[in-house]
């Protein structure tokens, strides 16, 4: 019986003396990330703007039409509050809490440039997630331990409170181009010319037109150049988003035929835009296909669903026009008809076409009672994606869009299933044609 | 080797307590005075014994105090012989009968009586598995004993199984049983088998030859696995494998060979009515004209096939694709006269008759002082799945004993196990196989799936023709089931080795000390092929390779020993240390985009620019120790009592101490095989294991991000755009601690009519307390999930094992036996979290839901009132319609389980049935509801005529007397048209109600049939054959089932918890086996 004692006590020497070390980790800790990787994660993540996000926006708002439904997924009626999950990860984890988490560290490291930057991006993802579903965490956002449950702050506040962020990290920005420091981005705009960017578009959703204004101008993106765009390239994992999905993985899913989009650019037909001043036909190629019978979209080499084709986060038209509508709305016909003029003509620069000539405070089609609408439908058929949804919400389909599946306006995305499961704060679901609280 | 020479210093040590012994010796003969070879001699409460030589002689020492020999030898009534003083040689006899020396195997692979055992163990040996002709080793366990629910994954070759013992218990942890092989855990990963799509991949235990294995003993209970602690929660399964004789011939050699035949047991009916295109009112044309052919489309909902006038009108003005198969040219059609039906031509493409050859080889050599194993075994598999369909396996086996010295003992065992096999895509996968297959149109034929597309100015290029696109002018949308089984490839190659050599010293005939390692190191090397063309996501070829190496390393020291400390008071003591150590690391390479089609479809990773060129890797390594004890009394000979623990440290979480107790008591309260009720035990039990937490749960990470959604395959990887990180969305939980499985168990063990009946019948309550749960942080709070030590799960069942040995005479016997099993499984806590899916998809899924059985099926439902009956919205048209909220639609386990069996010997003829059954289980079947989608259902092709005016789902009028394509249904607001109208919507599979196509799964089956036939000696004497014997084995040949379509003994979601979902899952198969074994 000794024995066994012995040889017990024995076991529990080996057992108590084996001790294991960290060394296993393949993953990496907190503290190791370089604030430059924490901000690169964060703007790789805009990506989401021509994602999921917006062929949702594209379909709802009839830009673009859902082909084949063997899954109907993208129309309205067909989403669920689990289909929203994936998106609202997206921007606040991989989003803004990153974002944030990179403003923390700039801060602490004494780096207001980087610090400015990464609230640039904090102030998009909070505005663009207000915009798509209205009123959204925001002011306890980021800090699990105090607040495990972020309320819910109201949408305008939201907005605002982004245009406030947004305006902060003007001066520290202004010399500084978005292509430093990252392989992402491309264009010759500042940090501070994206900033002012978002700032015109957010007031514009919020109504503040003067304000939009003064921020789309002081923006100045004047040419395709200027441009703020996600770079991409023909290689896995660089594909440009929408050519990934339609070209590649869902393959004729997403489709032009009988969409808005395409009845606005037929050169015929009872919606069609076209007239002595108006020519689509090239913009039309750029869209669509040319040789499928399914008018799926162009993804050839040429198109704007090319497979390395850019995908503008801010482009020259949105810009523009937010000029042309709030001055129009200011009574500023002239202003408003001038900036219109160099919307269309940013096409012909394009396409080395002649086929918008300008307008003339004569033309019919900005005749006071036209060219809210005429300029609204000019940015439908120039701003693919997300910008066109708040549009759409913020006039009631001023331009008529023939919408899909239905008459009804779809106006914002839902709430995700996992806020509601893990929030106590959660407010309660609302549909995705619930008016949203700033355009009530 | 420092801490090995410190445990035999130790062990020296209690030489000094070495007590008196003395040696006997005697021989055993049977009535008629025959030798018998190898009977086992042991000592009552010693662990001293010997076997006879091959003159029935042994030799034994007996420790002071031993009182008893007991004699056993299979096929002979066990005696027991008092040993009297002065005595040294002994002749026993021992008389034919019935067998009770049933043993079962401990978790530490000690051999003990199976009515000494406190638990419910039970132990299946080598003749019942091999009956099986099973390839797998998990799958010949199927309906043989109570309380382990076995599922193939499908009868794909070489095919991983389910098992489950008892029921679910972690949400996140591991959920199969610890396998232990000769004393030593070995690896039981399922890598990747749970995916929605992929290949169905093997389990890491088909790699056992079965004809190596002697004995099976599946231990259920928490008490009899708690010496393993956190390895144990899911029940162990001990398994033994052949050893070399230590009694009979020196050399002898055993050999069969096996020849099978499988084919697939059920299929899902097509229409063959109406041809690819749209329905009516999407077609523009009247109910009554059904559909418009529509080239390419997907649905089967087009115009009927017999109106057609017999010839395709095509435009062959343009481009063309000639097949590669039978040369034939294909042009675009301008008007749809062909009216063949080609599913029976689309099938046979698909489908053959499997061919199973399985030669074995085993020699056992007695030497001086040593014994040996060989074994030999090769089994090649051609799946029911033509083209690259098939399983390759050979083994090697090396069993050897050494007698060093009286007292010492060596035992080495090797093995090596080669699998090659072709797997095919399965699942949710436009590149699968049925998922093309069954969505094919009646009036497509599948024949050409490869070919050229000539295009209008006369250029060439390969392509793959499929029903959406008959041109193949580009992928088609679904692969071409030809294309899936003959042009990609999903080569695996697994080597393993297991190499476990161990000491064992008898340091006193009381008291042996056993040293022993265990080694088990496979790589399972993985390669896909997707050729340019091919469906899905793969439309520029893709090629990935996975290299998979574990390596599972165990030391145990083991101290066992027993003391006999009154006349009332006997003991056993075993003690131990066990050092665990699992490296996993998984290296993967994929190029995408191919830059040159190859025809040969070469494995070349290069083909592909280096952005185009990706890898991965995983790497983990957990690592355990942990001392453990079991002391066993025999009080007053009736009253036994076991206690046992294990105190262990996990890397999982560190510096943290867990201990697992259990104790158990029993009470012999009769033991007399003269009596009516020859044996009666009683026992209860109480025990804990655990379940560790993943590795590297407790902490935060930050990853290399991607951006977009990968699920649709738009994304952006960071790698491309000069690295970028994200923090992960899980949230380290630093006070994570383990799971804790805690068990009662109740029993009772009984024989009457001198052993012939047997019923073992056991109840049990388990119940998982802090059970690791990923709680569902906002994502606004910057993570989705927190892990968190949560949920609650209880088990409770019954258990039910039993025989009846009808006859047994020497050349007759007739048994018959059964087994029973309920299991109620109840998730009874899960704060916080709405439910949580297991796996599935967005519609219907397996889910973790609080009140809920384990893995129960959510989905849509319909909407209904408060009586259960449905609500009728003004503009459903009469239509049902679906709640908006989803909610469980049902349960995918068993009510109850059973297994029925007989066998009957007549001299050399042998003949034996098992029937197995499970009730009471509901399973989605979420194929039938897509194929009511594309109107490939039956169902979906009767043509109706309207008995009054009806009006379809979108309100349309059809006037009685109408005929139409579709059915008329009363869903309780008056009857209907159910056009496709309905089907494409919430009456199909991709509408929102997925309640609608859970069918109830329960299934009963003839598991086996066997009849064989042993020569008699007469016929063999002269040939030098010591044995030959033939038979047939039918495998699953009949089984009644409700569910439609497929035998629901299959997985979309392979060997993972989520369960009872059917989409697109290969089919299940059917086998007869002829056999012919031999040895000399």
């Amino acid at each position: 019986m000794k024995s066994t004692l012995y040889t017990i006590a024995f076991f529990s020497v080996l057992f108590l003396g084996c001790q294991y070390s960290d060394d296993d980790e393949t993953e990496l800790l907190d503290p190791d990330i370089p604030v430059e990787d924490l901000i690169n994660g964060a703007i790789l993540n805009l990506a989401y703007q021509e994602g999921e996000a917006a062929r949702l926006a594209g379909v709802w708002t009839s830009q673009f039409n859902e082909a084949d439904r063997t899954i109907p997924y993208l129309l309205p009626g067909f989403r669920d509050p689990e289909d929203f999950n994936d998106l609202w990860g997206l921007l606040y984890t991989n989003g803004y809490i990153l974002a944030l988490r990179a403003e923390q560290a700039a801060a602490e490291e004494e780096s207001p440039f980087q610090e400015a930057v990464a609230k640039i991006l904090r102030a998009h993802y909070i505005a663009e997630t207000a915009l798509m579903f209205g009123d959204v965490p925001f002011s306890q956002v980021g800090d699990i331990l105090a607040f495990p449950d972020p309320v819910f702050d109201g949408q305008a506040e939201v907005i605002e409170r982004a245009i406030d962020l947004l305006e902060e990290s003007l001066a520290e920005t202004a010399g500084e181009a978005i292509t430093d420091n990252n392989s992402i981005l491309t264009g010759t705009a500042t940090w501070a010319q994206f900033a002012n960017a978002l700032i015109a578009r957010y007031n514009l959703a919020l109504q503040n037109f003067p304000e939009a204004l003064a921020a789309a101008e002081a923006a100045a993106i004047n040419s395709e150049e200027a441009e703020i765009k996600i770079m991409h390239d023909s290689i896995e994992g660089s594909f440009n988003l929408f050519h990934a999905f339609t070209s590649r993985n869902r393959f004729g899913v997403i489709t032009l035929e009988e969409s808005f989009l395409y009845k606005t650019l037929i050169s015929d037909g009872e919606l069609s835009r076209a007239d002595d001043k108006t020519n689509d036909a090239a913009r039309y190629a750029y869209y669509v296909d040319s040789t499928s019978s399914m008018e799926y979209p162009n993804t050839s080499n040429s198109g704007f669903f090319a497979a390395a084709a850019d995908y503008p986060l801010v482009s020259m038209p949105e810009m523009k026009l937010i000029i042309a509508e709030c001055a129009a709305r200011a009574g500023n016909l002239d202003q408003s008809v001038m900036a219109l003029n160099e919307a269309r003509g940013y096409w012909d620069t394009k396409f080395g076409t002649g086929n918008y000539l300008d307008y003339v405070s004569t033309d019919s089609a900005v005749q006071p009672d036209q060219l809210l609408k005429t300029i609204l439908l000019e940015k439908f058929v120039s701003v693919i994606g997300l910008p066109t949804l708040y549009d759409m919400a913020r006039t009631n389909n001023l331009i008529g869009s023939t919408l899909n599946g239905g008459n009804e306006l779809a106006q914002r995305f839902l709430y995700p299933q996992s806020e509601e499961n893990g929030n106590e704060n959660f407010p309660g679901h609302h549909s995705v044609f619930d008016v949203a609280p700033i355009n009530q | 080797m420092k801490r090995l020479s410190l445990v035999i210093a130790m062990v020296l040590f209690a030489v000094g307590y070495a007590a008196a012994q003395q040696a006997i010796s005697g021989t055993v003969t049977s009535e008629d005075g025959e030798p018998l070879i190898g009977a086992s001699v042991l000592v009552e409460g010693a662990t001293t014994g010997t076997v006879t030589d091959f003159d029935g002689m042994f030799n034994v020492t007996v420790p002071a105090g031993g009182e008893k020999l007991i004699i056993s030898y299979t096929g002979f009534t066990t005696q027991e012989v008092e040993i009297m003083a002065g005595k040294t040689n002994y002749e026993i006899m021992l008389s034919e009968g019935v067998a009770i020396d049933e043993v079962v195997v401990t978790a530490i692979g000690i051999e003990r009586k199976k009515d000494e055992d406190l638990s419910s163990a039970t132990l299946i040996e080598t003749d019942l598995l091999e009956r099986s002709g099973e390839t797998g080793v998990i799958q010949g366990l199927a309906g043989k004993t109570s309380g382990v629910n076995i599922v193939r994954n499908s009868g794909d070759p070489g095919a991983g199984a389910y098992i489950q013992i008892r029921g679910q218990n972690t949400i996140l942890g591991d959920a199969s049983p610890l396998i232990i092989l000769d004393g030593v855990p070995i690896s039981n990963s399922s890598v990747n088998n749970n995916t929605l799509a992929g290949v169905v991949q093997q389990s890491r235990l088909n790699d056992i030859n079965p004809d190596d294995i002697e004995s099976i003993t599946v231990l259920k209970g928490a008490s009899a696995a708690a010496v393993y602690g956190t390895g144990a929660a899911n029940g162990v399964l001990v398994i033994k494998t052949k050893r070399g004789k230590t009694g009979g011939k020196r050399f002898s050699v055993s050999a069969g060979i096996t020849y099978g035949i499988d084919e697939i047991n059920r299929e899902y009916e097509k229409q063959g009515e109406f041809g690819q295109g749209l329905p009516d009112i999407y077609a523009g044309v009247p109910y009554d004209q059904f559909g418009v052919f529509v080239a390419g489309n997907s649905l089967s909902w087009g115009d009927r096939i017999s109106d057609r006038s017999g010839t395709d009108e095509v435009d062959q003005s343009g481009g063309f694709f000639t097949g590669d198969q039978t040369g034939s040219t294909y042009f675009p059609i301008i008007t749809k006269g062909d009216n063949n039906v080609y599913n029976d031509s689309n099938r046979d493409q698909v489908f053959q008759n499997g061919q199973t050859v399985d030669v074995n080889f085993g020699v056992n050599f007695r030497g001086e002082n040593s014994n040996t194993y060989f074994s030999f075994s090769r089994l090649d598999q051609e799946g029911i799945i033509k083209g690259n369909s098939d399983y390759t396996r050979s083994t090697v086996r090396i069993n050897q004993d050494f007698n060093i010295i009286d007292n010492l003992n060596i035992r080495i065992n090797t093995s090596y196990s080669g699998v090659e096999s072709n797997r095919i895509q399965t699942g949710s996968n436009l590149a699968g196989l049925y998922l093309g297959y069954l969505r094919t149109s009646p009036d497509f034929d599948n024949t050409d799936y490869s070919g050229t597309y000539t295009d209008a100015n006369g250029l060439n290029r390969p392509g793959h023709r499929g029903y959406r696109n008959g041109l193949g002018t580009a992928r088609p949308t679904y692969n071409n089931p030809g294309w899936t089984i003959n042009v990609q490839e999903n080569p695996t190659e697994v080597d393993r080795f297991v190499v476990a050599p161990e000491i064992n010293w008898s340091i006193l005939p009381n008291l042996t000390a056993t040293v022993r390692y265990g080694l088990d190191y496979y790589t399972d090397e993985r390669r896909t092929v997707f050729p340019i063309n091919s469906g899905g996501d793969f439309g520029q070829g893709q090629l990935s390779r996975d290299e998979i190496t574990e390596k599972t390393q165990n030391l145990f020291l083991i101290l066992n020993g027993n003391s006999q400390i009154s006349d009332n008071l006997g003991l056993n003591y075993t003690f131990g240390y066990n050092l665990y150590d699992n490296e996993y690391q998984r290296l993967s390479g994929t190029s995408a985009n191919l830059l040159y089609n190859s025809p040969e479809q070469e494995f070349i990773l290069d083909n592909a620019t280096a952005p185009n060129q990706d890898n991965d890797q995983f790497l983990s390594r957990n690592r355990k120790n942990g001392v453990f004890g079991v002391l066993n009394a025999t009080i007053a000979q009736n009253l036994l009592v076991e206690l046992s623990g294990r105190l262990e440290r996990t890397a999982a979480i560190q510096d943290e101490l867990f201990f697992f107790p259990s104790a158990s008591v029993g009470y012999k309260l009769i033991d007399d095989a003269t009596k009516g009720l020859s044996f009666a035990k009683v026992r209860a039990s109480y025990g804990e294991v655990g379940i560790e937490p993943g590795l590297y749960q407790n902490r935060n990470v930050f990853v290399a991000s991607t951006a977009g959604s990968e699920g649709w395959g738009d994304y952006l990887d960071g790698a491309n755009y000069g690295g970028t990180f994200s923090r992960g969305a899980i949230q380290g939980n630093p006070d994570l601690t383990i799971e804790t499985v805690k068990e009662i168990e109740l029993g009772a063990d009984f024989r009457f009519l001198s052993n012939r009946i047997g019923l073992g019948i056991t109840y049990y309550d388990r119940t998982t307390e802090d059970g690791i749960l990923p709680l569902e942080a906002p994502p606004s709070s910057g993570f989705t999930t927190v892990y968190s030590n949560a949920a609650e799960i209880s088990n409770t069942g019954i258990e039910l094992d039993a025989y009846y040995n009808i006859i047994t005479k020497n050349d007759m016997s007739w048994k018959i036996f059964g087994n029973f099993t309920t299991n109620e499984n109840k998730v009874e806590k899960l704060p916080g979290v709405s439910r949580y899916i297991l796996d599935g998809f967005a519609s219907a899924s397996s889910a973790v839901i609080e009140g809920q059985p384990f893995g129960a099926l959510y989905g849509g439902v319909w909407l209904r009132d408060d009586a259960g009956e449905f609500v009728f919205e003004d503009d459903n048209n009469g239509f049902p319609t679906n709640a908006p909220e989803q909610d469980v639609i049902g349960d995918p386990n068993a009510d109850w389980r059973g297994g029925l069996g007989t066998e009957f010997t007549v001299k050399g003829l042998s003949f034996s049935v098992l029937f197995e059954t499970a009730q009471g289980q509901d399973m989605w079947n979420g194929t039938q509801g897509v194929l009511n989608y594309f109107g490939i259902a039956p169902e979906t092709a009767n043509i109706t005529v309207a008995s009054q005016d009806l009006v379809t789902y979108f309100g349309q009028s059809i006037p009685a007397g109408t005929t139409f394509r579709g059915n008329e249904v009363d869903f309780g607001a008056g009857p209907v048209a159910a056009t496709a109208e309905w089907y494409l919507d919430n009456g199909g599979g991709f509408g929102s109600v997925d309640e609608q196509f859970v069918q109830d799964a329960s299934w009963t089956r003839l598991r086996e049939a066997t009849i064989s036939y042993a020569l008699p000696q007469s016929l063999i004497g002269k040939t030098g054959l010591s044995n030959v014997s033939i038979g047939v084995t039918g495998r699953n040949l009949v089984f009644w089932s409700e569910f439609e379509g497929a035998d629901p003994e299959t997985n979309l979601t392979g060997a993972s918890k989520a369960r009872g979902l059917h989409y697109f899952t290969n089919p299940g198969t059917r086998s007869v086996l002829f056999n012919l074994k031999f040895g000399f």
